[in-house]
């Protein structure tokens, strides 16, 4: 589910981080107006979704799975608060385990803490009325395997990943469709059991109203992302940083040649191409060798 | 029951090490590195990889990677160990793919630059301890009341998993027929439903707590600014160009 | 006294997935129907050896054999002839009920409806849970909680029995009748306690342990009358 650096293209991740920052914000600022919700809350139940899914269930074939918690956190903190948690457990996961990238954190933020939590949360308000374990299971399902038919989506809509956006999406769809039934059993699990013993605990979730018109648009946001990401795909480039190379001339039919560039760059002129290899030389060298000179004492 | 606690409590270990790994191995000029530098250093890095399928271009950032932790004195074995495993998993996914198209340089190119990106992350996480990180990332404008959040979520999450542990734990002591798959799926769910009540009981104490002590969290150092690192990065980046 | 041990853990140790060491190749003998005392200072290692002796959790090294059979792997047949009660009875009660925490394990075990009746009468009498029959656990106080969970436990009539610190933070009611109720348990006990009165009038052996987590003694209870030795270890 964790997508690392390589897989998607810088358009695709761009455009994610914009979307997952706007949603994110929005959240904070909400989160920050509530009465309920503070941030202690929302840290220690960041870490108990963080412990949960720890949990290896045995699965019958001898294999196990994870409990993500997305559509958990979105129905027991409400969908705002519940994404700001999710996002807490992404961001560890990447920065300090490095499960997932750092330029594709913006795709993971979007795809576990946006997409799921507030699918999630949308489905569990939508079913619940009529049957409260239908609800929870059906948004614990739906809420993971939405995530990762996104996941399979970006992935795929990459040109970096070969694969087509079917293929992809299939594969990521039809495999968590299947591990999703479990997601969608523990919630209901989860849900029911706080329900019946301490459905004080449920204000959090539902307490506030959460403003329809906001929960339309990161609706219509999520839904619409995969078209921003196809129409980045046209306009952007894939890889921009060659772009820039190219423009700058810096790349002609250039042979390796050794362990050094050749002391010139090709399409200068011979005195400068051969300064500014001699320059490269001298300022990897000597910040390494000063590297080793400044380490601290202790 | 008996499975799931056992199987969660062998992969937790691996997972746990994580939250100590500036306890081990000694402190290196990365170290001193101001964390926003290092972070956007880290980025520039990943950009760099992934910015191209030029095999020359990835080996050199990998290469550029490896001869800095080499230099500040990390173990190479390390680094490359938590850097492994995605990468041969890549190699798996695209297999098919490039075998159709007869596509070998894809099959090298695209693990390689999963390989150097991750390679990148991990040699910040690597030097940088998690408070530092959230220190740098404060400099970098991400708002605090986000990073407060993270902080407790870090701060809390061992001993949110031992309180996990006892709750299944003391369901299991009351378990005295065999249960199949389905029944652990129950219980379990049942013990991790007690247990999420019980975190709500315990972040109305932490907010009690942090209410009656204040709720700064003070993170942050002494740094240096980074200039050799940044002069080399930007000696590895000009070199990448003219590749 | 080892050759007719009932419960022999030999060179056991046990480390947390966090890294938190539990303790250490520890060698632990518990004859039948002997009462032993754990005792020692906070975060000695007396939990965790008890779950470990328990066959909840699987030691690292070494094995815990009851009538010679390994505890953990033959977890199913060994858990209903096994209680533990836990320190915290917010951990180990989750029902919705008091009734159905004393209905939870009978359940497991296909026992006749008319039986069940009676062993719930019965032990909500001993233990004055009548009132309290139909509140949810949550709702009661520290006292009757822990009173809920020993009767919970001692229902399905286990013949060892573990507590862990069963007298912290309860009131004197419930403390009497915790002791009345261990003075009349006729199995094999093992307890662990800080508090030294309940390890003399309880056990027939202690077991003490200090901070390093080690055992440092293991023998004839007048020990625990010996005030400068349990201040040195921190117990007192």
């Amino acid at each position: 589910m964790h997508i690392p650096d390589g897989y998607l293209d810088l358009s695709i991740s761009l455009l994610l981080w914009i979307l997952s920052g706007a949603v994110l914000g929005y959240s904070l600022k909400k989160v920050a107006d509530s009465k309920n919700i503070n941030t202690p809350l929302i840290g220690v139940i960041s870490a108990a979704v963080f412990a949960a899914q720890m949990l290896n269930w045995p699965i019958p074939g001898g294999t196990s799975a994870h409990f993500v918690g997305g559509s958990l956190a979105g129905i027991l903190l409400g969908p705002y608060a519940g994404s700001i948690a999710m996002a807490s457990v992404v961001a560890i996961q990447a920065f300090l385990y490095g499960d997932g990238g750092l330029i594709a954190l913006g795709a993971n933020l979007w795809n576990m803490s946006v997409v799921n939590v507030f699918a999630g949360w949308y489905i569990f308000r939508l079913i619940e009325k009529h049957n409260r374990f239908a609800a929870a299971f059906t948004s614990g399902w739906i809420g993971i395997t939405a995530a990762a038919v996104f996941v399979g989506l970006e992935v795929g809509l990459s040109s970096a990943f070969k694969y087509s956006a079917v293929v992809a999406v299939s594969a990521m769809g039809l495999w968590h469709g299947l591990l999703g039934l479990i997601e969608g059993f523990i919630t209901a699990g989860v849900v029911g059991y706080i329900h019946s013993n301490r459905p004080d605990i449920e204000k959090y979730g539902e307490a506030e109203s959460f403003g329809r018109l906001p929960l339309a648009i990161v609706g219509i946001m999520i839904i619409l992302s995969p078209v921003f990401a196809y129409l980045a795909e046209m306009v952007g480039y894939s890889e921009p940083l060659e772009n820039v190379a190219e423009e700058l001339g810096l790349r002609e039919n250039q042979k390796y040649s050794g362990l050094f560039p050749d002391y010139t760059v090709p399409g200068m002129n011979d005195y400068i191409g051969t300064l500014i290899s001699g320059a490269v030389g001298v300022m990897i060298f000597l910040s390494l060798a000063l590297m080793r000179r400044y380490a601290p004492a202790d | 029951m008996h499975l799931l606690i056992e199987k969660t409590l062998r992969s937790a270990t691996a997972y746990f090490q994580d939250f100590f790994i500036h306890e081990y191995g000694r402190k290196t000029y990365l170290h001193s590195v101001h964390p926003s530098v290092k972070l956007i250093g880290t980025v520039f890095l990943i950009l760099l990889s992934i910015g191209t399928f030029d095999l020359k271009k990835i080996v050199l950032v990998i290469l550029a990677v490896y001869i800095l932790a080499f230099n500040t004195g990390l173990s190479l074995l390390t680094l490359a160990r938590r850097s492994i495993l995605f990468p041969i998993f890549s190699v798996i996914i695209v297999l098919p793919v490039a075998l159709y198209g007869k596509n070998f340089e894809y099959l090298i190119a695209f693990p390689l630059r999963v390989f150097s990106s991750i390679s990148s992350l991990q040699l910040f996480i690597l030097t940088t301890k998690f408070n530092e990180t959230l220190f740098g990332l404060k400099k970098l404008k991400i708002p605090e009341s986000m990073l407060h959040i993270i902080w407790i979520t870090y701060r809390y999450t061992i001993s949110m998993f031992r309180d996990l542990l006892n709750v299944l734990i003391a369901r299991e002591s009351r378990r005295l027929r065999r249960s199949a798959h389905l029944e652990t799926l129950r219980g379990g769910s049942k013990s991790l439903g007690l247990f999420l009540l019980r975190s709500f009981e315990t972040a109305e104490r932490v907010e009690l707590a942090m209410n009656s002590r204040g709720k700064c969290i003070s993170y942050g150092g002494r740094y240096t600014s980074g200039s050799l690192y940044i002069t080399y990065l930007a000696g590895v980046g000009i070199w990448w160009m003219m590749l | 006294m080892v050759d007719d041990a009932l419960i022999s853990g030999v060179d056991i140790s046990y480390t947390y997935p966090d890294g938190t060491r539990g303790f250490d190749r520890l060698t632990v003998h518990v004859g039948r129907g002997e009462k032993v005392a754990l005792i020692g200072p906070n975060g000695c290692g007396k939990s965790t050896l008890m779950m470990v002796l328990a066959g909840l959790l699987r030691p690292d090294t070494g094995k815990v054999l009851i009538d010679g059979r390994d505890v953990y792997q033959n977890a199913e047949e060994m858990r209903k002839r096994i209680g533990f009660v836990f320190q915290d009875p917010d951990i180990f009660l989750f029902n919705a009920s008091v009734e159905d925490e004393l209905r939870y394990s009978l359940n497991q075990l296909d026992m006749n409806a008319e039986k069940m009746d009676d062993l719930v009468t019965h032990f909500s009498e001993i233990f004055e849970l009548k009132s309290i029959l139909d509140k949810p656990p949550f709702r009661l106080s520290g006292g009757e909680k822990k009173r809920v969970e020993i009767a919970s436990v001692l229902i399905y009539d286990p013949d060892i029995l573990f507590l862990d610190e069963p007298t912290a933070n309860v009131d004197g009611k419930t403390r009497r009748k915790i002791l009345e109720i261990l003075d009349s348990y006729r199995g094999t006990l093992v307890l662990s306690t800080h508090e030294i009165d309940i390890a003399e009038k309880v056990s027939d052996r202690v077991v003490i342990m200090n901070q390093e987590k080690r055992i440092i003694y293991s023998g004839d209870k007048e020990i625990i009358r010996e005030k400068s030795f349990l201040e040195e270890i921190g117990v007192i």
